[in-house]
């Protein structure tokens, strides 16, 4: 028999905290829980009544909330982050983007996690509350492996806080249809160019390539400074190819998932 | 649009009308009750506890435990079936293990509680203990006599050749021969409504609901079982949450029996996802080697087709659908020269059964793609090598020689497909891609014969009763499975009665009531339901004139006069006709291979964009031109053409079962991907029209053909924008990029 | 919690939303396909957004409004998208149907003249086996005109 506690305050929330499993929109947890995970005890987030809004945008960051439907965050941010609102956008179906959190997609730390690449690349931070106070964590330290994060057992997201972009950024996502799939390979980016089209503040996420979202620390040197010649390209895919550890699963090949992620990368930069 | 040669007259007032689904008001309101939504009074639970590998014995199984757990009613296990075999076709499946496992989710046992929770965790108390067994997963290897035999007559279930005349000699003449292998992959149907039902057992007769494309077939399997007569079992069987060839057998209904009659209460069973898509049929993996001789100008001399089919644990339907693939196995083409042979073998990967195109699908990517290659080597254009060779009306058949009907219309439907924009502009539409996005457009076409095939005594019965206020009723086959093919009989009631369709009430999918008609399968379920529907119609005013009554007919009069004279209800069987002219085939032939009398043709434009980076492809536009008799219901031939195409779409592109080791890797919808909303293109239909002779008011059998040429399309598409041939489905992403870097080294 | 406009108890908060509905109120229209939230077929509106009654627990949604296929129409009269998806042959077997038009209901509530890209976004978590989709497209372009 499962527990549900439903809280509608913050406060509510912080006295529960750490006594079951925190669930939002339950799109995963749910699924989880009908293939066998044991889960007794569930806290409920989707009915705090005083947490943050969707969507606040202060100076030179968007600050999105954790808890809310990720349907909410997108029309809230209405054009701005391109590349947040385009990953959350293929993020699942309507029914499932009506009900799904940042928060819980963030939680989930699924290696194939579309909204996460978006928010490595844009050096965007997650707000945690606990029973000491808040901290902040940046996105990319806050998976530690598939399904592992950083965050203790009576902490909670509230907050994202993303930096909005100076210059260029986007995402490309590789599924095997066009809606509804897990991606093969995402890739996010984030750069500027200085008036002799040379890259500048070059960061790249790639999702899927390994065990969690990762950065191309070797890509982002190649193309750091530089215009992308032909011959910048190549190194840059190249170096991306070299940056990734992908694996073989049932939806796609290391190879393929190796190779495509240094095309997108070409295509980000060609098209 | 409509193109064709059917004299107008023929199109009266109720056929070629299109018209919704009978069921259509209830379906869009939710009112209609699914047959897994029926609740019956003081009903238990049905739960079914499944082995976890796909090989093995079963060594030990202990229910102790959880025939104790609280609203535990009944468990069996396979002592307790009377007959503990079942099959179609051939007779090699238990019904609950005893013994051998073939296949991963292979019942063990039945479970009956107050409520499905209950039932749920009484099936996982049961104790299972396996001795598992190294998984047969290769056919080719399955066929090795050290591979271990999961059948007593060893893992080769069927074998089918046919040669006619000299294959080796002709194609050592050809101009070019090709020699390819094509691969393909496993299709789950994927109907919505993952299935089960609800049966009774009272007074010594069992009742079951339950959604089956063939529910005399279903009752067989009932009575057999269960150690019954037939006439002590009712299966209702409408309506149906989807089909396409996955509800012709399995063994719920036994089940549903089995624990009816062990409890005396009614009980239901609704499969989950998971378990449809572990123990279901599949569309059979194929490996066809292709050899096919062209001459100079591309005239096909010579087409040799050698398929090794993975059949899965058990026959189900593998013999019929082997079949349909040799007689599809040279297109819709002539040729004086031609070979198959096919081999269906056991494995322990899935099961292999019916599925809409029923083992076209395969060999017409075969045959298409090798034509393309063919053309190619030759500098033709592969669409004139198509219309060069195009079977005609009363041309021989290019495998059996067998003549082909009249109604044929597949150059006609090339003819429309060449003339449609999508192909004309093909050209300036190539131009104009831009981004990321390569372009091309392709053709393919495909034959399937309508029916079950000669020597089959393919027949459909009508039950029709006239009331003594003049009302209609008619008890008819096929079933409905989600074609709507009971408007189409009402369509030819009333036309054959000369009433409006509205006073024609038409009831299917009861073994009580419709007469014994065969299965929703086949491409025949207007074609021969619908034919006895008009023979039952034809004899009942054949009655009625008999009368003498005075012009227009008083309808309460007459009902009332054939009611006085015990004429009121009017019994009929229409028999679907054979093979006119065998040519060289003899009747044993005929046994061997069914060849049919009539077929139906579809051929296809697609426009497809590629993505040069990724290998992603987008479908833009699919025009399908259907050879379809005289289309009755107009809507049902077109919504079957959009659906067909869609299923070919994701065939092509997507869909792909796969096992490791006999053990499925994409068991949920979130590994198994469909079409979604998202991946349709423009959809065009168009119907060509002809009267088949044989048909109800000319109509003949689409539903399956529309399916066919998708892939191919998509092949010759991908193709025509980036030079390479795919050999192997789908053309997944990963796959196309391959083929693209290969060919780009 | 409303249910179809009628307010309703819910004796246990973790029972699914798709079971409540159908095994305790008997509406049936919201189908089970999956169970996992992949094929849309148990589609209903809470608050006038579609979800997935599968993955939706009572006590989360304890205090919300809940439409289901029931709803969508009233006792004498077709919605006009129910009404379209007869006029257009929009169903085939009709298992998906229910849920299909919940969505689009919650779409036209919205957005009563979509695009074909909104239509079709809209209808991306509701799987359809039969028609293609198309003639979906074709019944909600005829109410959305």
């Amino acid at each position: 028999m499962v527990e549900l506690a439903t809280p509608t305050t913050i406060e509510e929330l912080r006295a529960l905290a750490g006594s079951g499993r925190l669930i939002a929109g339950g799109t995963d947890i749910l699924v989880q829980m009908r293939d066998g995970r044991d889960e007794p005890s569930l806290i409920d987030v989707s009915n705090i009544a005083d947490g943050a809004p969707a969507v606040v945008i202060t100076a030179g960051v968007a600050e999105l909330s954790a808890m809310a439907p990720i349907s909410a965050i997108v029309s809230g941010l209405a054009g701005r982050l391109p590349a947040v609102a385009a990953s959350a956008r293929l993020f699942g179906s309507l029914q499932i983007r009506n009900r799904a959190t940042f928060g819980g997609n963030l939680a989930n730390a699924s290696p194939a996690a579309d909204m996460v690449p978006p928010l490595v690349a844009a050096a965007a931070h997650v707000v945690v509350e606990g029973p000491g106070g808040s901290r902040q964590v940046p996105v990319a330290e806050l998976a530690t492996g598939p399904g592992r994060t950083a965050l203790g057992p009576d902490e909670w997201i509230s907050l994202i806080r993303v930096p909005l972009p100076e210059g260029e950024d986007g995402f490309l996502k590789l599924g095997g249809r066009s809606a509804m799939a897990i991606s093969i390979v995402s890739l996010a980016w984030r750069w500027s160019r200085d008036e002799d089209g040379a890259l500048r503040g070059v960061r790249l996420a790639l999702g899927a390539v390994a065990p969690t979202v990762v950065r191309a620390p070797g890509a982002e040197a190649a193309l750091e400074g530089r215009a992308p010649s032909d011959d910048v390209v190549v190194a840059a895919v190249e170096a991306l190819r070299g940056d990734i550890a992908p694996i073989d699963d049932v939806r796609a090949s290391a190879w393929y998932r190796r190779e495509v992620a240094g095309d997108l990368l070409r295509e980000a930069l060609e098209t | 649009m409509v193109i064709g040669d059917v004299d107008a007259p023929t199109l009266t007032r109720s056929v070629g009308r299109a018209m919704p689904a009978r069921d259509a008001v209830d379906v869009a309101t939710g009112a209609l009750e699914f047959l897994t939504d029926k609740t019956l009074p003081d009903m238990v639970h049905g739960k079914i506890v499944r082995v976890d590998i796909p090989h093995g014995r079963l060594v030990g199984l202990d229910t102790t435990a959880a025939r104790a757990m609280p609203g535990v009613v009944a468990v069996l296990t396979a002592s307790d079936v009377p007959r503990n075999i079942q099959g179609v076709v051939v007779p090699d499946r238990p019904v609950l293990i005893d013994g051998r496992i073939r296949q991963l989710g292979d019942p063990v046992a039945l479970v009956a509680a107050e409520t499905l929770a209950e039932a749920e965790a009484a099936a996982a108390a049961v104790s299972v203990e396996l001795e598992p067994l190294p998984a047969v997963s290769d056919p080719q290897l399955a066929l090795d006599p050290e591979s271990p035999r999961l059948h007593q007559g060893g893992n080769l279930l069927m074998e089918l050749h046919h040669e006619r005349g000299d294959v080796e000699t002709a194609l050592a003449n050809a101009a070019v021969v090709v020699d390819e292998v094509f691969h393909t992959q496993a299709q789950e149907h994927v109907c919505l409504e993952p299935g089960g039902g609800v049966g009774v057992y009272t007074n010594g007769l069992f009742t079951i609901w339950i959604g089956t494309q063939y529910p005399g077939g279903t009752q067989q399997d009932v009575s057999w079982a269960l150690g019954v007569e037939p006439d002590d079992v009712r299966i209702i069987s409408t309506p149906m949450g989807g089909a396409f060839g996955a509800k012709v057998d399995g063994p719920v209904a036994i089940f549903l029996a089995l624990l009816a009659k062990a409890t005396e209460r009614p009980v239901r069973i609704v499969l989950t996802r998971e378990e449809v898509m572990n123990t279901g049929t599949k569309r059979h993996p194929f490996r066809v080697h292709t050899r096919l001789g062209l001459d100079a100008e591309g005239g096909i001399v010579a087409v040799a087709t050698d398929a090794l089919v993975d059949a899965g644990p058990y026959a189900s339907f593998s013999p019929a659908v082997l079949k349909v693939s040799g007689e599809t196995s040279t297109g819709p083409y002539r040729t004086e020269t031609a070979s198959f042979r096919g081999r269906a073998v056991y494995t322990n990967n899935g099961n292999g059964g019916g599925f809409r195109g029923y083992g076209v699908p395969q060999v017409a990517f075969a045959i298409e793609t090798a034509i393309l290659e063919g053309a190619r080597r030759l500098g033709l254009d592969a669409v004139e090598v198509k219309r060069r060779n195009m079977l005609r009306p009363g041309d021989p058949h290019g495998l059996y020689g067998h003549i082909v009907g009249p109604s044929f219309r597949a150059t006609e439907a090339l003819d429309a497909i060449v003339g449609h924009p999508w192909w004309r502009d093909r050209e300036e539409w190539k131009q104009q891609a831009s981004g990321p996005w390569l372009r091309g457009t392709g053709i393919g076409a495909a034959l399937k014969g309508c029916g079950y095939g000669s020597g089959r005594g393919d027949h459909a019965g009508a039950r029709l009763a006239i009331g003594t206020d003049g009302s209609i009723t008619i008890w008819a086959g096929p079933n409905h499975s989600g074609t709507g093919v009971d408007a189409a009989y009402a369509q030819v009631a009333a036309d054959t009665l000369g009433r409006p369709y509205e006073d024609i009430d038409i009831r299917v999918g009861d073994t009580e009531l419709v007469p014994e008609s065969g299965s929703s399968a086949a491409s025949r379920s207007l074609y021969v339901g619908g034919s006895a529907v008009m023979t039952a119609c034809r004899e009942l005013m054949a009655r009625i004139d008999e009368l003498g009554l005075e012009a227009p007919i008083d309808w309460a009069e007459a009902g009332r006069r054939l009611a006085e004279a015990g004429r009121a209800l009017v019994e009929a069987t229409f028999v679907a006709p054979d093979v006119e002219d065998l040519g060289p085939l003899s009747a044993a032939d005929v046994e061997r291979y069914s060849p049919h009398r009539v077929y139906g043709s579809a051929v296809q434009v697609a426009r497809i964009e590629i993505n040069r980076y990724t290998g992603e492809i987008a479908v833009r536009g699919v025009a399908c031109a259907v050879d379809c008799g005289v289309a009755v219901n107009p809507a049902g031939v077109i919504g079957q053409t959009e659906g067909g195409i869609i299923q070919g779409l994701g065939w092509a592109l997507m869909e792909d079962f796969k096992y490791e080791d006999g053990v499925p890797q994409t068991k949920s919808l979130e590994t198994y991907l469909i079409p979604t909303a998202g991946d349709i293109p423009e959809l065009d239909t168009i119907l060509v029209e002809s009267e088949e002779e044989s048909g109800p008011f000319g109509a003949k059998g689409i539903a399956e053909v529309v399916l066919v040429p998708t892939a191919p399309a998509i092949v010759a598409a991908i193709h025509d924008a980036t030079g390479v041939t795919v050999d192997r489905l789908p053309a997944s992403p990963e796959a196309v990029y391959r083929l693209m870097r290969e060919s780009a080294a | 919690m409303r249910v179809n406009g009628t307010a309703v108890t819910t004796p246990d908060p973790a029972r699914r939303l798709l079971d409540f509905l159908r095994d305790d109120l008997g509406l049936i229209g919201a189908k089970e396909g999956c169970g996992m939230g992949e094929c849309g077929a148990c589609t209903v509106l809470v608050d006038g957004d579609p979800v997935c009654s599968c993955l939706v627990l009572v006590g989360q949604v304890a205090a919300t409004d809940v439409v289901t296929v029931e709803g969508i129409g009233d006792d004498h009269r077709l919605h006009p998208v129910q009404e379209a998806f007869v006029d257009h042959y929009a169903s085939q077997c009709g298992f998906c149907t229910p849920g299909v038009v919940v969505s689009v209901a919650g779409l036209l509530a919205k957005n009563p003249r979509p695009a074909e890209a909104d239509v079709r976004e809209a209808l991306e978590g509701n799987l359809c086996r039969c028609t293609g989709y198309q003639a979906i497209f074709r019944a909600v372009a005829s109410v959305a005109e």
